[in-house]
């Protein structure tokens, strides 16, 4: 009797399950992202008690990083008068946010006025970048608090310079040959776990410099939807010529998680926190889109 | 030792005699050469002395050294160059303007003569050959080296005439070759840059007239030596047979090249027939009868062949006729061979010059397209056909004595060949377009009678090619023939009686006494289907083409197997191949409607295949049959492609399959059963392509088709399993293989991405317990593969659900509805309710399936679980599975509660522990309960401990562990908590909470009386007032607390030793 009803209990309780997740359709996305992220996280683990036992200094860590800074700003000018001035809130809402991290580094903000640079980063050191891409997609001085601080918890979380300082320390190889790394090697993302730490502790910073934490949601959000556009297949000409755009935010999604799961986060900690979602302010100054990268807002 | 000595002279002949002589021509042509191009800048006279000086002293070191044995070759070779370079001067005094000092021809020539009379008086002493052969050489050299007038040729014929007269007395007949080639081709080079000079235009010259009578000069001098030739042995005379045909030929040749006058070659021809002929019948020539023959032979052919120089049209083949015919009865009548050789070779001559004068014209208004009807020339060509057959085969029956030899049988066959030749002419000069072919074919049958009737082979073989040529002339005019007479279309009046008259042929020519008759019979039946076939191919509508052909092939199977010609069988085959072919490339397109809502496609092709499969029974092998029906089968199954429509291919296939394994079981037939698995895979195959494509989603012509397939293909799993016929039964068993992917393939497609592992798990476990039911293996391998699959879907689909702690997703749902199917069937295997089979015992299935049960709780937790509370979730199932393995005694369950302690040790180590400081984290808590939990583990461990009994398998360590779980258990929670306190806890803190855990750990290493746990929490213990001393009391700045905190370390201190001294007799049992 046992070996019937066990498998006719297994059974039913198979098919309500499937019955339900029928009904209840959720939406994923087929593919290794799950593997490969458990990959990059796991990876991450075991080299993490040996990068927190070799830390570079500060002063070395600086050293590298206006290094490396010097050498991608000289890519772009800053004359146009728009730009200074987005050169200069940029700076401003950055060091507001840097204010309350951890690591008390001089934080420096970058504006790359660079249409197709959909992204930020930060390097080793204090420097962070922000393309006039990503800022086309905002409307709130919040969002770029948030998508700040974010960038600056990757400085004070140490993921920038945990990604050479194994190599120096366990390899001995000299600092010298380390300022030759391209800057796109940091521009490329980190793991989904270490993105999901900067989303929290940025999100953080952001409140405690008084901005909104739906900034973070509503950044997220946007993403979320380019996300989607990106991955399914465009339906219509208007689609197909965003597409363009989206190209230049490959890079963006290629390791970070799932809009979606990031979003949660966000609320739950809002929730768990009790922050009000108040109204954010606008953007005081705002690039001038050139594309049709504006539209994708 | 003979053989040696013989190798030594072989030797000794390569490297003295030949050597020798070739040292010697070089010294001789570079003195010619020498001399000819620095001639001006000496003295005329001075080289004449020099040169005869250098002649004379060769000749004298030759003599000298032709009396010694060892260098006699060497003189002798000498002797011949001495005279050479003298015969060469001789020549230069009054030839070479440079060398002129002779002034008087006839002196010269008359000193030539004298030079070549002592040469060769000299040279005969030796005896030798080869010597005298090397001074004729070089005369002959010497003389064409840069001769330029007629006289200087002159000298040519006089060496000639000296050669011949040695020749005949000396008997060397070889020399006579070389004579002669030497004699013309010395010639040859003289008249050379005459004729060159004038490129291709010829016109009269002075030296004609001398060249051509010096030739005649040359023919005479070395006929007449033939003619004197005393002959001993057979081998003389064939050597001197060889130097009489050499002259007239090279004579004829010169003469030709040097030719202004082309009307004299037919009196040049004629005269010098008339002289050989001659001279064939002189005593001389007659006593030897070779020269009588070869003259005579020589003669009669000459004057032959001077008559087309003359003459031409009709008359001349009539005319040779009519000599052939007389000289073949004279020879008849006089019994002479020579005579009856003449007629026969006249008779092939008729037969030659007919060829590019009446056929060859015949075939190019054939091939032009031109009309090709000349009575006067068939009537010709028919006269000459009957001529020849009666000379080639009449003749020689009514006086076959005389036709015994060779020669003779050869020469009758090769007329009768030519008779044939003209015969099919005289048909095509006669007969119009349409009935050539059927008189040709009457021909056949009347050769073919008659050779086997007469046994007279070469008509028999003359019939082969001449049905050739009816069956190709009836194809190349059938092509085009479009009229009819009285309502019955002309083609067929062709074809028809044409290929029973080859059929009818047929039985002749087997009948017949020829080599291969067996083999030629079969080629006249296979012409006489060709012919029919053809027919239905130029006669018959495109669809109904095959079927006609097939109904041939029937009528000759059933032929075959009334007079039993497995020829017939063979075309009947061909037929059916020719039908196939024709169905592919043909009637698959014909598209159009044969009534209601039939297609002709449909109607043809599947005739064809039915009519394909009724010959299979008529084979000419049995070994065939598989043809016939891959062919039967191909065609329904293409057939199925382009009627059904899309979806529903996979469906007709697999029910085509299913008629052929049942038809393969009912007649145990292997070739229908390949073809089965063949079908079953095409639509296996399909279904994947086709009812997967996109514009089937979700239709229920997706749903409905696969199901039937796959169905069809579980019913296979049984019909196919034919014993005796099978070859593996793991064919049979891929049916089901082949069902369970396309069921597993439906339930990916058709269910969302997140019920797809919990589908597959279902379905897995149906096959499982189906298997177990049936004890059939294969299906429980198909189990397995199925809830592998599943297994590994979930990190494809379900873990790609956005992370959302505190809630249950469907994706959540499906994945932990997966560990309990997994567990029931490691249950079920555990049970041993069934024989494993041998893969399953190899893979070890029951323990895999296990662990698949495990790791699937152990990834819901990582991808499911927020990231501080996977931690929890690890120790959490640490424990369940240790509860598990004490519980039911089931260790693979302790294994995996190991670990996955490792996972928890690493999680909490590197994520957790990196967290503490954060400030919304729960990694704190999650570390705490994580440590708890692992704790709480300690006690079960106890329980699972071995303290005897054998060590486990694999490494050591991993048996130690597996034999003493409560050590990694009890260690790997309070090595946490210390690293925990270390990070959490500041200063001294950190001392006071490590002693605390060091005591707590040692209390309870006594209650538990574990050695282990007692050591490590001394040494926990002691850690702390070094620690204290080294570094936290330093820190105190404030020297009363720095004071008591002093104390407080030496209390703790005083009760760790008051605890031992209390323990002493436990301890020692410890310790």
């Amino acid at each position: 009797m046992k070996r019937v009803l066990i498998p006719a209990l297994i059974l039913a309780i198979a098919g309500a399950a499937l019955y339900y997740s029928e009904r209840h359709k959720q939406e994923t996305r087929v593919g290794p992202e799950a593997v490969l992220n458990a990959l990059a996280d796991t990876q991450r683990g075991i080299s993490r008690v040996p990068a927190a036992l070799t830390r570079l200094s500060d002063e070395e860590e600086i050293r590298m990083g206006d290094s490396m800074a010097q050498g991608y700003t000289t890519r772009y000018t800053v004359n146009q008068p728009e730009d200074a001035a987005l050169q200069e809130y940029v700076s401003k809402v950055g060091v507001i946010v840097a204010a309350h991290a951890r690591r008390k580094l001089e934080y420096k903000f970058h504006y790359i006025p660079d249409e197709n640079l959909i992204n930020a980063f930060a390097l080793p050191g204090g420097h962070v970048f922000i393309g006039k891409g990503l800022i086309l997609l905002m409307d709130s001085e919040d969002e770029l608090a948030n998508i700040l601080g974010h960038e600056v918890e990757h400085i004070d979380n140490y993921h920038c310079v945990e990604r050479f300082q194994l190599k120096t320390r366990l390899h001995d190889v000299p600092l010298a040959e380390l300022l030759t790394l391209p800057v796109e090697f940091f521009q490329a993302g980190y793991t989904k776990e270490q993105e999901l730490e900067a989303d929290r502790d940025g999100t953080w910073l952001a409140v405690l410099a008084g901005y909104s934490p739906q900034g973070a949601v509503r950044m997220f959000e946007t993403f979320a939807r380019l996300h989607r556009e990106y991955v399914l297949k465009a339906e219509s000409p208007d689609q197909e010529l965003s597409q363009v755009a989206i190209q230049g935010i490959m890079g963006y999604f290629r390791s970070h998680p799932l809009p979606q799961e990031r979003i949660h986060q966000i609320q739950r900690i809002m929730a768990a926190r009790n922050w009000s979602a108040h109204p954010e302010k606008a953007l005081r100054v705002r690039p001038v889109a050139t594309k049709a990268v504006a539209n994708n807002r | 030792m003979p053989a040696e000595k013989k190798s030594i002279s072989l030797e000794e002949r390569l490297g003295i005699s030949w050597a020798a002589t070739i040292g010697t021509v070089v010294v001789v042509v570079g003195v010619v050469s020498y001399t000819a191009i620095k001639w001006k800048d000496m003295s005329a006279g001075l080289h004449v002395t020099l040169l005869y000086l250098l002649g004379a002293g060769m000749l004298a070191l030759g003599v000298f050294l032709e009396r010694k044995d060892l260098y006699k070759i060497l003189g002798r070779v000498l002797i011949g160059g001495g005279w050479a370079i003298t015969f060469f001067i001789t020549w230069a005094i009054n030839h070479l303007e440079a060398a002129r000092v002779l002034h008087s021809a006839p002196v010269d020539i008359a000193l030539l003569l004298g030079v070549a009379v002592a040469m060769v008086w000299h040279t005969l002493k030796y005896d030798s050959q080869t010597v005298t052969a090397t001074a004729f050489l070089l005369a002959f050299f010497s003389i064409g080296y840069k001769g330029d007038t007629a006289l200087s040729v002159a000298a040519g014929a006089i060496l000639a005439a000296g050669l011949s007269w040695i020749v005949v007395r000396r008997r060397w007949y070889q020399l006579e070759i070389f004579g002669i080639l030497a004699a013309y081709l010395n010639h040859f080079f003289w008249v050379y840059p005459i004729i060159d000079a004038m490129a291709g235009h010829k016109v009269p010259f002075p030296e004609y007239w001398p060249s051509a009578i010096l030739l005649v000069v040359y023919w005479a001098i070395f006929r007449t030596a033939y003619l004197l030739h005393k002959i001993s042995y057979k081998e003389e005379e064939a050597v001197s047979t060889i130097a009489a045909l050499l002259n007239p030929l090279l004579l004829l040749g010169l003469l030709k090249y040097q030719s202004v006058h082309p009307e004299l070659a037919f009196y040049a021809l004629l005269v010098l027939g008339v002289l050989e002929f001659g001279l064939g019948q002189l005593p001389v020539a007659r006593a030897r009868k070779a020269p009588f023959q070869v003259l005579s032979c020589l003669g009669a052919l000459l004057m032959v062949v001077a008559v087309p120089f003359k003459y031409s049209g009709n008359s001349l083949d009539m005319l040779w006729l009519a000599g052939a015919e007389a000289f073949l009865l004279a020879g008849i009548f006089t019994r002479e061979r020579l005579f009856r050789g003449f007629g026969l070779i006249i008779s092939f001559l008729v037969a030659l010059h007919a060829i590019p004068v009446r056929i060859a014209p015949l075939v190019e208004e054939i091939i032009n397209g031109q009309p090709h009807y000349h009575v006067q020339v068939s009537i010709v060509l028919a006269v000459i056909a009957v001529a020849l057959y009666a000379n080639a085969h009449v003749v020689r029956r009514i006086w076959p004595d005389l036709f015994r030899d060779e020669p003779e049988q050869t020469s009758g066959s090769v007329l009768s060949f030519m008779a044939s030749i003209s015969a099919v002419a005289a048909v095509y000069a006669f007969a119009g377009d349409n009935k050539i072919a059927i008189v040709l074919a009457l021909l056949v049958i009347v050769l073919s009678f008659l050779g086997k009737q007469f046994s007279i082979d070469e008509l028999v073989y003359q019939a082969h090619w001449i049905a050739v040529v009816a069956a190709v002339q009836v194809i190349v005019i059938g092509r085009t023939l479009e009229t009819q007479w009285h309502g019955v279309p002309e083609r067929i009046l062709t074809f028809a009686p044409v290929a029973a008259l080859l059929y009818v042929s047929s039985r002749f020519v087997r009948s017949s006494n020829t080599n291969s008759k067996a083999v030629f019979a079969a080629a006249y039946g296979w012409a006489a289907t060709s012919l029919l076939t053809i027919m239905i191919w130029f006669q018959s509508p495109d669809w109904c083409m095959t079927l006609l052909w097939l109904g041939l092939a029937l009528a000759l199977s059933l032929v075959a197997g009334a007079l039993q010609r497995t020829d017939f069988k063979w075309q009947a085959f061909a037929l059916a191949l020719l039908s196939f072919g024709r169905a592919v490339a043909v009637n698959f397109d014909l598209t159009n409607i044969f009534f209601l809502h039939l297609t002709y496609r449909l109607i043809s092709v599947s005739a064809t295949a039915g009519g394909i499969y009724v010959l299979a029974r008529w084979a000419p092998l049995k070994q065939l049959r598989p043809i016939y029906s891959f062919s039967g089968t191909f065609l329904l199954a293409v057939l199925a492609f382009k009627e059904v429509p899309e979806p529903w291919i996979a469906v007709a296939w697999a029910i085509l399959a299913i008629c052929l394994s049942l038809a393969a079981r009912l007649w145990k037939d292997r070739a229908l059963l390949w073809q089965t698995h063949i079908l079953s895979a095409l639509a296996t195959g399909w279904t994947l392509y086709a009812s997967f494509a996109p514009q089937y989603k979700d239709s229920r012509v997706q749903l409905i088709s696969v199901v039937i397939t796959a169905a069809v293909l579980y019913v296979q799993n049984w019909v196919t399993n034919i014993k005796d016929v099978i070859e593996d039964e793991r064919i049979s068993q891929a049916y089901s293989w082949a069902g369970s992917l396309l069921v597993s393939w439906l339930l990916w497609y058709r269910l969302e991405p997140v019920s797809v592992c919990l589908a597959w798990a279902v379905f897995g476990m149906l096959l499982f317990e189906i298997g177990n039911w049936r004890s059939w293996a294969f299906l429980r391998l198909q189990a397995y593969v199925a809830l592998m699959c599943s297994f590994a879907h979930i990190f494809y689909a379900n873990f790609n659900v956005p992370r959302s702690p505190g809630t249950l997703g469907a994706a959540a749902i499906d994945v932990m509805i997966l560990s309990p199917i997994y567990f029931f069937v490691y249950w079920r295997l555990h049970g041993k309710t069934t024989d494993a089979s041998a893969v399953e015992s190899k893979i070890r299935v029951e323990y895999l399936l296990s662990w698949l049960g495990t790791a699937t709780l152990v990834a819901l937790a990582r991808f499911e679980l927020s990231l501080e509370a996977v931690v929890v979730g690890y120790a959490a199932i640490v424990l369940g599975t240790l509860l598990a393995a004490w519980l039911m005694r089931l260790r693979v369950f302790l294994y995996q509660a190991l670990v996955v302690l490792g996972f928890a040790a690493f999680r909490i180590s590197t994520h957790n522990f990196f967290r503490l400081e954060e400030a919304f984290s729960s990694s704190l808590s999650s570390s705490i309960w994580a440590i708890l939990l692992l704790a709480a583990c300690v006690p079960v461990s106890f329980a699972m401990r071995q303290t005897s009994g054998e060590p486990g398998k694999g490494p050591r360590w991993a048996a130690f562990l597996a034999r003493h779980p409560e050590q990694p258990l009890f260690f790997v929670p309070a090595i946490l908590t210390a690293v925990l306190i270390a990070l959490k806890a500041s200063g001294p803190k950190i001392t006071f909470e490590w002693a605390a855990e060091a005591v707590l750990i040692i209390l309870v290493g006594f209650f538990v009386r574990e050695r282990s746990y007692v050591r490590s929490g001394l040494g926990l213990l002691l850690i702390c007032p070094v620690k204290v001393l080294a570094m936290d009391m330093w820190k105190i700045h404030d020297t009363g607390a720095r004071a008591l905190f002093v104390v407080g370390i030496g209390a703790m201190l005083m009760l760790g030793s008051f605890l031992f001294a209390r323990n002493r007799e436990t301890l020692r049992k410890f310790l």
